[in-house]
């Protein structure tokens, strides 16, 4: 085995990241302070207004979270409608060719970075990066920081969604030869935690178990490849099988969806928007088929 | 001291303008906890409500110049402590404004409800690039209530008509004119109202949207919202309200939650044929004022 992951490791180091894109899924400080003046980069800081207000990576334009996740009636969370997403985008500089790195506060808040990134390749977009530690890495780096506020024009239009990174509770259901991933906590997972607007504690009937929070390392940074992949595989899972992932409201599932698809380039990978909130729900929800039976202290 | 900053007067030997007018603001006087009750009263209630209630309760509320230049303001147990150190500063909404409209207005701006956030926090804007050092100061003049302070904002100032980018966006208001509200189709999801409200234990608040005729201006439809008074809101104060039924139990409210897109803007069906969300008979509170009736609005058609 150690061999094995041996070989992995280098592997890793070896091969470029082998996607079309003109960025990585991870860049580093170094990485976007090098690539500052290229005139197609847009940088997308998703912290609080004040936060941006009091000093970003130079040039960066602010966004809000909950203009890219966004709440409709009572589910939490959901893609916008694609006219107002083309408004936030086209008001960040955003335009098709576009080199985009998405910049969060720091590594706890990998699942709403990879929540932005996943958005925007569902959105059709090319080119998408995150910081990796966020802008808590870029501070410690010593990198240069800017109080000027960024005003950039873009105009990519958002025409349709590429609905093969998409899930909704019919697809799931549908779904029977899928591996079912859970990305929230263990304690979610065994059904000892559960938020308020989810009806039911416990897992998805058979979903292994990877928390979002064990791709970076305490020090808020993503694990190296080989890493990510020895978990993966050693779960159990498999590259070439239909994988999709979900959490509470579809944010914490977008984590391994990233991880899944865009470092580890597996090509069937699903992110369910609606998650828990919508399986375990009643016709509260709209939600046609009856609510999912959640399973408590075991797994799968 | 416990607050240094409570009388104005401390400021006034330097900021003597503003130290003067101050005191006519409804920040510091309260009065919109006055003139937004006192009709219901007889003439001896009134005289027991400002002296039992008003002066003991609401303004214990009331702002000092420090709660938004110096120190946090304490609310429920939360203590920011000093800003900047013990200098003054001149705006700091998220540990000023929100604290004391934290309840309501701020959370809705920011949309950490859960709701949308405010267009206007999303390109940066906080409270005070709306709500001027004058409006607060009452440069003005006295403010008796809300409805009646000179420099309060108006959307229309900023977004005067004829400046849309879009035939939709024209076609839109000038359909409207001021019969229907900016905030009655630009509001985006539910706002807090409250119910219940009994002098000493508060009130319970809960998620609203609600289209009705706007009390205030005739001929107009707006965005209300419930205001906490029933009819034994002041039984403790030995208040009975004899006119209870001279005002509504909905005022006009502009939700701090604006989209460009909502619902209304998406599809005029949900207003012109669903009606969705009008004040009917059966959304009235029960045992409310008879007042309510007269905020449903009914299509000619
Ligand atoms: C001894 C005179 C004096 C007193 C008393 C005084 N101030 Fe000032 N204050 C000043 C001066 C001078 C300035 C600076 C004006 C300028 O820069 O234009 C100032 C500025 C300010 C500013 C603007 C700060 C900024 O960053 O622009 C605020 C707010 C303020 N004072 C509030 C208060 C309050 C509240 C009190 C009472 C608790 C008070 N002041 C008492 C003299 C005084
Ligand atoms: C110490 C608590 C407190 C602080 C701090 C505070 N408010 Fe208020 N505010 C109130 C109360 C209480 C009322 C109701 C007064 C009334 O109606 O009599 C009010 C009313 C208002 C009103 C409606 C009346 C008017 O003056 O037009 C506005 C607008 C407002 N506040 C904005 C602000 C803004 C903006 C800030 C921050 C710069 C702020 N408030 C800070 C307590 C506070
Ligand atoms: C409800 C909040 C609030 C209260 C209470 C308040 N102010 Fe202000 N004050 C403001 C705002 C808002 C501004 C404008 C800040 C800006 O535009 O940058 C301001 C600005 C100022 C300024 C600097 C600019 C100017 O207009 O001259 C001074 C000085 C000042 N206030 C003094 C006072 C004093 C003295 C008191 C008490 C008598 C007081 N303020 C009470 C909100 C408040
Ligand atoms: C884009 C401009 C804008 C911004 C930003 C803004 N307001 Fe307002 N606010 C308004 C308008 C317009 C009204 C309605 C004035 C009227 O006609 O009564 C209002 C009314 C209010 C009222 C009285 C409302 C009621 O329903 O009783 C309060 C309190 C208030 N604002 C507080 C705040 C606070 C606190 C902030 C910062 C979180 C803020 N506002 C930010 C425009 C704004
Ligand atoms: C003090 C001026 C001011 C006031 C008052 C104000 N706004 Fe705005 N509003 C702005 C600014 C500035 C923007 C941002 C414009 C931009 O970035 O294109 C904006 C943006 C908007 C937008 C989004 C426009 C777009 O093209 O995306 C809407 C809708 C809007 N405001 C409605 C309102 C409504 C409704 C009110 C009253 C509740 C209001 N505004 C009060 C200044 C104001
Ligand atoms: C009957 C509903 C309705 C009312 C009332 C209304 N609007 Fe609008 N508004 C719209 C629609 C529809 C749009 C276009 C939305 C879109 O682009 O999809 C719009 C767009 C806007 C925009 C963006 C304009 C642009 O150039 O694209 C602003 C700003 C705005 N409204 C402000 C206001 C203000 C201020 C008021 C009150 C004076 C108001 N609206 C009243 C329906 C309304
Ligand atoms: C928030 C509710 C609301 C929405 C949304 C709304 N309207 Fe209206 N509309 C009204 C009201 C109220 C009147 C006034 C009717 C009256 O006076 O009897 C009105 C009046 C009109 C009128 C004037 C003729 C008449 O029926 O009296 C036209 C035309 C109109 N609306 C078209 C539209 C169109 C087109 C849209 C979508 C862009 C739209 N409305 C969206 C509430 C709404």
């Amino acid at each position: 085995m150690k061999k094995f992951l041996a070989v992995l490791l280098l592997a890793a180091c070896l091969a470029p990241f082998a996607f079309a894109a003109d960025i990585a899924p991870f860049v580093d400080a170094s990485w976007l302070e090098a690539n500052l003046s290229n005139p197609r980069l847009v940088i997308l800081d998703m912290r609080a207004p004040g936060d941006y207000k009091a000093g970003h990576v130079p040039g960066a334009s602010s966004v809000l979270g909950s203009t890219i996740y966004v709440a409709k009636g009572e589910l939490k969370n959901e893609v916008p409608e694609a006219d107002d997403l083309s408004d936030v985008l086209q008001a960040a500089g955003v335009k098709a060719d576009s080199i985009i790195v998405v910049v969060e506060a720091d590594g706890s808040r990998i699942a709403w970075a990879t929540r932005v990134a996943w958005t925007l390749k569902y959105a059709g977009l090319a080119n998408v990066g995150i910081l990796d530690g966020g802008y808590k890495a870029w501070l410690a780096a010593g990198k240069p920081v800017s109080t000027d506020i960024t005003l950039k024009k873009g105009d990519y239009t958002v025409k349709k969604y590429v609905y093969a990174y998409f899930a909704d509770k019919a697809y799931v259901l549908k779904a029977s030869k899928a591996q079912i991933v859970d990305a929230r906590s263990y304690d979610s997972y065994f059904g000892l935690a559960r938020q308020a607007f989810v009806a039911q504690a416990g897992h998805f009937p058979g979903a292994f178990s990877l928390p979002y929070n064990w791709i970076t390392t305490p020090e808020g940074m993503v694990r190296p490849k080989a890493e990510l992949e020895a978990m993966a595989a050693k779960l159990g899972l498999n590259p070439k099988t239909e994988t999709i992932v979900y959490c509470d409201s579809g944010v914490l599932c977008t984590s391994w969806w990233w991880v899944f698809s865009e470092v580890l380039g597996w090509t069937n990978v699903r992110s369910f928007d609606g998650s828990s909130q919508v399986l375990t729900a009643d016709a509260t929800l709209k939600a046609a088929d009856p609510a999912v039976k959640y399973v408590t202290h075991t797994w799968r | 001291m416990k607050r240094p900053s409570d009388d104005p007067a401390s400021c006034a030997s330097c900021h003597g303008g503003i130290a003067k007018t101050y005191k006519l603001s409804l920040h510091y006087s309260t009065a919109g906890m006055k003139s937004g009750v006192r009709p219901r009263f007889s003439a001896a209630e009134a005289k027991t409500y400002d002296a039992a209630v008003f002066e003991q309760s609401c303004r214990s509320c009331h702002a000092s110049c420090g709660d938004c230049h110096v120190k946090s303001p304490v609310v429920s147990g939360v203590n920011l402590g000093l800003m900047a150190g013990h200098k003054f500063v001149r705006k700091d909404e998220s540990k000023t404004c929100a604290l004391c409209h934290g309840g309501r207005v701020y959370p809705e701006f920011t949309g950490e409800y859960g709701g949308n956030p405010d267009v206007h926090y999303q390109k940066g804007m906080s409270c005070v690039d709306c709500h001027k050092g004058s409006e607060l100061h009452a440069s003005l003049g006295a403010q008796a209530d809300r409805r009646s302070v000179p420099d309060k904002p108006s959307c229309a100032a900023c977004h005067p008509a004829g400046s849309e980018k879009t035939d939709k966006a024209k076609e839109a208001h000038a359909d409207h004119g001021d019969k229907v509200s900016c905030s009655a189709c630009h509001a985006s999801s539910s706002y807090r109202g409250c119910a219940s409200c009994h002098l000493g234990e508060g009130a319970t608040s809960s998620p609203q949207f609600v289209i009705g005729e706007n009390p205030r201006k005739p001929g107009q439809i707006t965005t209300l919202r419930l205001v906490p008074t029933v009819r034994d809101t002041f039984k403790k104060a030995g208040i009975a309200q004899g006119n209870y039924d001279a005002l509504p139990n909905f005022w006009d409210t502009v939700p701090h939650n604006t989209r460009k897109r909502t619902d209304r803007t998406r599809d005029c069906g949900s207003c012109h044929a669903e009606q969705a969300n009008f004040l009917s008979e059966e959304g009235l509170p029960s045992g409310g004022s008879e007042a309510n009736k007269r905020l449903i609005f009914k299509f000619s058609y």
